[in-house]
């Protein structure tokens, strides 16, 4: 069993390089879908001992939220704002690769030292986390078309929910599911602000956002 | 009580929606906020009950913050009223109703007894008030609406993260968020995952509270808002976030690990203070100078909560002082907007001559917000430089004094010039006209004006957009005279919850 989670997290992760490392927003939506219906199988594996219906539940919710109305959310953005790829990142994609390799060591070593309090079942999860969530701010911080922004978004956010995972069982399924809603309602919005954009200035360039500044 | 506090606002604005008449709209806002007004204040005399398992309940910090929103809201729905009434043409649906939305998420704030659902919380104000930023949708609103989406809402993740981190501190004892069962456990907390889940919480949260250097939304958001809004994003919106950081502050101090919270919140408060400094000083977007000092009394906020028990009260009290000011600071601003249709300091003069009660608030705004002598913003900041006096931060009062100061010259400098001198009409007219006419002509062609300067027209300053205005005034003077019994108390009981 262990393997197998082990084989799913490593999964995850080369799918978030992958992530980074495309520039056709296309292909980038649909890994980010990909990912986050593994992400949803990972509490299959970690708590296939002690299974109970409400976290079948949140898993199954998060699959299908994250993995394919989102996805297929982006899509319709991409569509109707008409932007296909991102021309010329900030940060080229060899740079953010590099980057988000260093990140990977960098994640191994902080969550070697921090000990996790009780025991689970793969040693991997909080470094998978953690550089999940360092990839989704190099897309933050080295895109320049809003979508890919919005991916970077939800890729750290894919990160966390994975942190998440370990805690399901302590946690209140209400806070769980409402912070599912809450995503869910972010990138809506972000979307709704996206279309804004592309119709006052042409495009989704957010370099082009630069009137504001002191 | 506190369900129905959370939920006729949600409600009423969910309504709003379908109501056909602008003038209904307005009137049920209005309604709406005194009715949450009513509510809130009958709590001052009975304390409800917890509620919802627990999840929801007030305690003396909430009942400050939620109090403060309470009427500062009242007050913007009371000048909106006015603010909207050239402008009926436009329909308002969407506003209002997010207006609405924006109350009912940040009573949630303030009374929610779980990270989580606090969280939730905050998250949800970011979100209901993206409507309310992008209200005028021109290019510098969409960007400006963009940054603070984005922002707020990776602050919140990382917020997200450390609340997570402080459920992996308690794993094995506490084994949930609720406020109350964090700090009867405090002590059994993990430390090292205590420490990094407040740096996340401090960072997630400072983002939205606007402490430097996670405040870059903040000018923009406040600049390019209608002025109301920019009223309640300062006045509650921030005290909201604020209120998130002192439930950290209190888990902190029930688990003894104050001295490493509060020397955070000293060291982002001194950078705030002079990041404000920098950026204040030859503003010339009237708007975002308020806005920059926004980020000043943040900066002012987090540095007396960092120092020991006088510095708590004061920094309490400089809540209420800072909410009510800068919220009528931004109401004068919009009165000004209204006016002369620019946000620029340079096409602002002489406004004591033109609009002599405009003129006379924006003295006291300045007054107030760089904390003069008849103003509640002087005793509380006199506070917090006592506390640090007495706890012996020297270099701490040194910086404190020292951005004040600046501070108060970067203002005086703009506001000053906005209010003396000849009306704009004239100064235009005359020497620039003369010098090269051809320059001019490109003047006021830059400046997208519908009615070139000269031929503004003067309206007249009605009743709805001064009474709330002077209200908050009042108040704001009171309280530099005068703290009521019942006030100290709370006040009191609120900074012992922090260790005060």
């Amino acid at each position: 069993m262990n393997v197998w989670l082990d084989a799913i997290l490593i999964l995850i992760v080369i799918l978030g390089l992958f992530i980074v490392a495309s520039t056709r927003l296309g292909t980038m939506i649909h890994i980010f879908g990909l990912q986050s219906l593994f992400l949803g199988c990972v509490p299959f594996f970690l708590y296939a001992k002690e299974m109970e219906l409400y976290i079948i539940f949140v898993c199954l919710a998060a699959m299908v939220l994250r993995g394919l109305i989102m996805p297929y959310f982006l899509f319709w953005a991409i569509r109707h704002v008409s932007v296909r790829s991102e021309v010329s990142p900030l940060i080229g994609t060899g740079t953010t690769l590099l980057l988000s390799g260093f990140a990977i060591a960098g994640a191994f070593l902080l969550a070697s030292k921090l000990i996790f309090p009780v025991k689970i079942g793969s040693d991997m999860v909080i470094p998978s986390s953690f550089s999940l969530i360092i990839m989704g701010f190099l897309l933050l911080v080295g895109r320049n078309k809003a979508i890919s922004q919005v991916i970077g978004y939800l890729v750290l956010e894919n990160g966390i929910f994975l942190f998440a995972i370990l805690l399901l069982k302590k946690m209140p399924l209400l806070v769980e599911m409402g912070i599912l809603l809450d995503l869910f309602i972010a990138a809506l919005v972000m979307g709704i602000v996206v279309n804004h954009i592309s119709v006052e200035f042409n495009n989704t360039d957010t370099t082009q956002l630069t009137t504001l500044k002191d | 009580m506190l369900i129905f506090l959370v939920l006729f606002p949600l409600i009423v604005g969910g309504s709003v929606f379908i109501l056909a008449e602008q003038k209904s709209r307005n009137r049920m806002l209005f309604f709406t906020a005194f009715l949450h007004t009513a509510c809130v204040f009958s709590f001052w005399k009975f304390q409800p009950a917890f509620v919802l398992n627990g999840f929801l309940g007030l305690d003396a910090l909430g009942l400050l913050v939620l109090s403060v929103v309470s009427v500062l809201f009242l007050m913007v729905s009371f000048y909106l009223m006015g603010y909207f009434k050239n402008e009926s043409d436009v329909s308002h649906r969407i506003f209002i109703g997010f207006l609405l939305f924006f109350l009912s998420f940040m009573t949630l704030v303030t009374i929610s007894r779980h990270f989580g659902l606090l969280l939730i919380g905050i998250e949800a104000t970011t979100l209901s008030s993206v409507p309310l930023i992008n209200f005028v949708k021109t290019r510098q609103s969409i960007e400006a609406t963009w940054k603070f989406l984005m922002i707020c809402l990776i602050g919140i993740a990382l917020a997200l993260l450390g609340t997570y981190f402080l459920a992996v501190a308690g794993f094995d004892n506490v084994q949930s968020l609720f406020i109350d069962k964090l700090l009867n456990h405090a002590k059994e907390l993990s430390v090292p995952w205590l420490k990094i889940s407040v740096i996340f919480l401090l960072i997630g949260c400072g983002t939205k509270m606007g402490l430097a250097p996670m405040h870059t939304w903040l000018p923009d958001a406040h600049s390019q808002a209608p002025s109301p809004i920019s009223a309640l994003l300062s006045g509650c919106l921030l005290n909201c976030a604020f209120l998130s950081i002192l439930r950290v502050g209190q888990v902190c101090f029930a688990a003894g690990q104050t001295p490493f919270f509060s020397s955070m919140l000293i060291l982002l408060g001194i950078i705030s203070l002079g990041v404000a400094y920098v950026f204040i000083l030859g503003q010339e977007d009237y708007k975002r100078m308020f806005a920059y000092s926004s980020v000043e009394h943040m900066g002012i906020l987090a540095i007396g909560i960092g120092l020991g028990p006088i510095g708590i009260y004061g920094s309490l009290l400089h809540v209420i002082n800072n909410a009510f000011t800068k919220g009528f600071a931004f109401l004068v601003t919009g009165n000004l907007y209204k006016q002369y249709k620019s946000k620029k300091v340079n096409d602002v003069r002489g406004v004591l001559r033109e609009f002599p009660i405009t003129g006379i608030f924006l003295l006291a705004a300045f007054l107030a917000v760089s904390a003069m002598p008849p103003f509640g913003t002087f005793i509380s900041e006199l506070l917090i430089l006592y506390a640090a006096l007495i706890g012996h931060h020297y270099l701490v009062a040194f910086f404190y004094c020292l951005f004040l100061a600046l501070i108060f010259i970067g203002i005086a400098d703009i506001i000053l010039k906005m209010i003396q001198g000849q009306s704009v009409s004239s100064v235009i007219m005359s020497p620039r006209l003369k010098h090269s006419g051809v320059n001019c002509a490109k003047d006021l062609n830059v400046n997208k004006d519908p009615s070139p300067l000269g031929l503004r027209m003067k309206t007249r300053e009605s009743l709805s957009m001064i009474m709330p205005i002077l209200i908050l005034i009042v108040i704001v003077l009171i309280l530099g005279f005068y703290i009521p019994p019942f006030l100290d108390n709370d006040l009191h009981k609120a900074a012992g919850l922090l260790g005060g």
